[in-house]
């Protein structure tokens, strides 16, 4: 029992004290900058920041993107919902496992198709004026709140669709049907019976949509143009442009307590939401393109706009990294592609564009290695051991998750930047900052799979000679191989599209190909951009075909996360 | 060739009491029974033998040494879980070889192949486990708990998953590799016919405790507290008064009638004190022959075969008598019938 018990202390330890190194201490380092002037504590920065009307201003206007880029979603994602639960349709299985693109799409290729399509010269703009015959564009959405929350939308009504849709093929229709032989009509039994039991995937998924709209960087940074800020553009403004620490500090200290507020929030309300509502008979479902009804109209209307939302984008980036225009024509290019993989772009970016792929690939390869080593032992604790101040280990192990990435990147670029540990900038850095932000993904894959294991596999291997180790080397590793197969992917994926850490930690040599498409999209070579964008996107095709094929399981539903 | 012994075990799970004080022996090469109702804390005790719980007060000794400090891969005892805990992504072979992986032994190979053959596996060493019937995955279960040569083998109710016909099969089969290989055998089971079918010794269990410890004849004849006596077989109570109670018998008024409990059946009952009296049904006969007997009603037949269980009714309440079939056919519902059975037979507790 001794070594089983030094294994255990060793296994809820070192993961604490590692995110006690690497991102506890250097986020407090952080915080001290923003609360210290000369060396002694003041809250004279924190209260300018509350007091001066341009950050009162960004600090609402977070608030406020994130607010409407939540409704936006619900409107869009519980319709959704509802079609995956009541009508049948083809693609409909296809349909509903892309929902699980947002996770791993780079925020910043979004933000790219978004002003490609949305633009006031992009492909809608035009497409609507050669079809009416107009001289201006019509559609004025980017560079304002439209436009962010429009993208937020993009990224998060998905995520509640599927959330809500998990949450709604639970509800056993004998309680609709019940209702409607009493007499209730189609509204009464909607906001009666199947909204209230709707509230737990409606309140947790809207709380994680506002939660990602509020830390959200790559695109208010490239759609909000120079008027609208939030306050992650505004933290990364102040370090990277401003040099303004302190000031860059004190926005990270509001910013991280109103989201970890949220991620608390969101955390409370999964775990009381997280039992189902009786066991769900399948329902039947009814063909969406046979017969007509005035109500079916609508969704086929509805299901047109958000089709031209999501696709829009992603086929502009598509078609312009293929295209130039010549002569008021789209012609077939791979020019291109030839750019990124030659260094001509290379004055622009610092290093040849062909390097940051290579660079990507790398972090993301040493990423994802790292939150597997931090994730499946953290996992392991969640699923196997109870024990005092398990539920401390819980918040201390997820509260990454609602930290803003910028903050992170600026927090590991002060703690480091002096000896005895000078990270700094360096490759090791970005590293450690992909992998705090990806390994609580890991653990959301392999918890639920962990917990899924009966014991008895694990204990018929230990009365047989195995120790704990070997016990789980040769039984469990094997079992939730798909699950740590899953939370792997995700690892790469995200580092993959990471990019509000990283620009504050890369220097040129170390630029990753998020980094590349902004820095060409902010000098408007949308080209480059877009053929960029396409290798990231194809890397993530990639990633969400293996997520999808093994991963079913874990982003099921409501109970999106069981135990965490 | 080992003994296993618990003195004063006690387990408790936050607040509730598992195993409560438990002091028991399984001796060298028998075959030890825990039976008890579901909760009674029997698995709990294997799964401290086994190492997987661990004991807030007591001791656990194999051949007299302690064995608290040792994990359950340093015990040596081989398990059979109740749901079989086959490696779900291992094949037969595989699964039966495990516990050789760990140890250099040689002739593994044999050794498998031999064991395959003892427990009827051959021809199914490339199967995986959801590719075997229940009773299939049983038999790679106990193989695979075998396969290290274990001293001491324990088993977590591993029949209440298989049909009848298979489950007496197999416990027929337990006991034969049991006494083959000479194994000190503790299993576990809530079915007493299980028990009573394969044990050398039972120990009948209820709510932490051991209630009574011997051989399976005497546990079921002579009963020594109130749990066993209505646990195992089939029994009709009665409530009384003891009235007298001699060297020669204890006379108990049920009702209007007295009956005679004999003086070893009744430790310490005292004139005045109320009892329960216990006796089984197939120890009741429907005549008046023994000496303690009363009328009673037939109010059904039960036809089992080659027995037939008697439903009776009177003014003691109701009443059951077990009797061969053919005995039975010629009673008629609502017959009245002289009830009778001996003082030997009958078991008087304290209420």
């Amino acid at each position: 029992m001794t070594t089983n018990r030094t294994g255990r202390i060793l296994l809820i330890t070192l993961p604490l004290l590692f995110l006690g190194a690497a991102f506890y201490y250097p986020l407090l380092r952080l915080f001290r900058e923003g609360v210290t002037e000369d060396g002694r504590f003041t809250l004279r920065i924190l209260q300018s920041v509350f007091t001066d009307p341009y950050f009162q201003r960004v600090i609402l206007f977070t608030a406020k993107q994130a607010l409407w880029s939540t409704l936006l979603s619900v409107a869009i994602g519980v319709p959704w919902a509802y079609l995956f639960t009541r009508y049948r349709f083809p693609l409909k299985s296809t349909l509903r496992s892309l929902t699980i693109v947002p996770f791993v799409l780079p925020s910043i290729t979004v933000a790219v198709g978004f002003i490609l399509f949305f633009g006031n010269n992009g492909h809608l703009n035009r497409m609507l004026m050669s079809l009416f015959g107009l001289e201006s564009a019509p559609l004025r959405v980017l560079f304002s709140l439209k436009g962010i929350v429009l993208a937020h939308a993009f990224y998060n009504a998905p995520l509640v669709a599927r959330m809500v849709n998990a949450q709604w093929e639970q509800i056993d229709p004998a309680y609709e049907e019940s209702a409607r032989a009493l007499g209730a009509g189609r509204v009464r039994r909607f906001v009666g019976i199947t909204l209230p039991m709707l509230v737990p995937g409606l309140m947790t998924s809207s709380a994680l949509a506002f939660i990602f709209s509020f830390l959200s960087f790559p695109i208010v940074l490239a759609l909000g143009g120079a008027q609208f800020t939030t306050l992650e553009v505004e933290i990364y403004t102040q370090f990277i442009v401003l040099f303004q620490q302190p000031t860059g500090a004190a926005l990270a200290i509001v910013e991280i307590a109103i989201s970890l507020l949220f991620t608390y929030v969101y955390i409370a309300l999964e775990g009381r939401f997280s039992h189902p509502i009786g066991g769900a008979p399948r329902r039947a479902t009814e063909p969406l393109f046979r017969g007509w009804h005035w109500s079916k109209a609508i969704l086929w209307l509805f299901i047109a706009a958000s089709a031209l939302l999501v696709l829009g984008p992603v086929v502009s980036v598509i078609v312009d990294s293929f295209t130039r225009q010549w002569g008021g024509q789209a012609v077939f290019t791979l020019q291109w592609y030839a750019a990124i993989f030659q260094p001509e772009y290379s004055a622009l970016i610092g290093a040849p564009p062909l390097r940051s792929v290579l660079n990507s690939l790398r972090t993301g390869g040493a990423a994802m290695i790292a939150a597997l080593a931090l994730g499946v032992p953290i996992a392991f604790v969640i699923a196997r051991y109870r024990f005092r101040g398990r539920r401390l280990f819980d918040t201390l192990v997820m509260a990454p998750l609602g930290i803003s990435s910028v903050a992170l990147g600026a927090a590991l670029l002060s703690a480091f930047l002096r000896p005895p540990v000078q990270l700094g900038s360096t490759w090791t850095a970005i590293v450690l900052a992909h992998a705090i932000l990806a390994y609580p993904f890991v653990i959301r894959a392999v918890v639920p799979v962990l917990e899924g294991l009966d014991r008895g596999p694990v204990e018929a291997a230990r009365s047989l000679g195995a120790t704990r180790w070997r016990a789980f080397m040769d039984i469990e590793l094997p079992l939730i191989r798909r699950g740590v197969l899953v939370g792997a992917v995700l690892a790469f994926a995200i580092s993959l599209g990471e990019m509000s850490a990283t620009i504050m930690l890369a220097r040129p040599e170390w630029k990753t190909m998020p980094l590349v498409v902004n820095d060409l999209r902010s000098a408007r070579s949308f080209g480059g951009a877009s053929a960029m964008s396409c290798l990231l996107m194809a890397a993530t095709a990639v990633a969400f075909v293996v997520i999808e094929r093994f991963g079913e399981r874990m982003f099921g539903g409501a109970k999106w996360s069981k135990s965490v | 060739m080992v003994e296993v012994s618990l003195s004063s075990v006690v387990k408790r799970f936050d607040r509730t009491v598992a195993v409560a004080g438990v002091s028991l022996t399984a001796m060298s090469e028998q075959f030890l029974t825990l039976l008890g109702p579901s909760g009674c804390g029997k698995t709990t005790i294997l799964r401290m033998i086994a190492g997987f719980e661990r004991p807030d007060e007591g001791d656990i000794r194999f051949d007299g040494t302690t064995v608290l400090a040792r994990p359950p891969e340093r015990r040596g005892v081989g398990m059979v879980f109740q749901q079989y805990a086959l490696f779900p992504h291992m094949n037969v072979w595989q699964n039966v070889a495990y516990g050789l992986r760990y140890r250099r032994i040689r002739g593994t190979a044999d050794r498998i192949g031999n064991l395959m053959e003892m427990i009827g596996l051959t021809g199914l060493e490339k199967r995986k486990p959801d590719q075997l019937s229940a009773g299939q995955q049983q038999r790679v279960a106990l193989a695979r708990a075998l396969a290290p040569q274990p001293k001491i083998l324990l088993l977590d109710e591993p029949l209440s998953a298989l049909d009848a016909k298979l489950r007496d099969a197999l416990r027929f089969e337990i006991r034969r590799i049991q006494q083959a290989l000479s194994l000190t055998t503790i299993y576990v089971t809530h079915d007493q016919a299980e028990a009573l079918a394969s044990s050398d010794r039972i120990a009948v269990m209820s709510m932490g405790r051991v209630e009574q410890v011997g051989p399976p004849h005497e546990v079921y004849l002579h009963p020594e507290t109130r749990f066993a006596a209505s646990f195992i077989g089939q029994t009709n109570r009665f409530e009384g008064e003891v009235s007298t109670a001699t060297g020669d018998g204890i006379d108990v008024q049920v009702g209007s009638c007295s009956f005679r409990v004999a003086s070893g059946n009744g430790e310490g009952a005292s004139p005045g004190s109320p009892v329960l009296l216990f006796v089984k049904i197939e120890q009741m006969i429907l005549d008046a022959s023994r000496e303690n007997a009363f009328a009673a009603e037939v109010v059904g037949v039960e036809y089992h075969g080659d027995t037939s269980i008697v439903q009776l009714h009177s003014p003691l309440g109701a009443h059951a008598v077990r009797m061969a079939s053919d005995q039975a056919r010629g009673l008629a519902i609502g017959e009245q019938r002289s009830v009778s059975f001996s003082p030997e037979d009958t078991f008087l507790f304290p209420v």
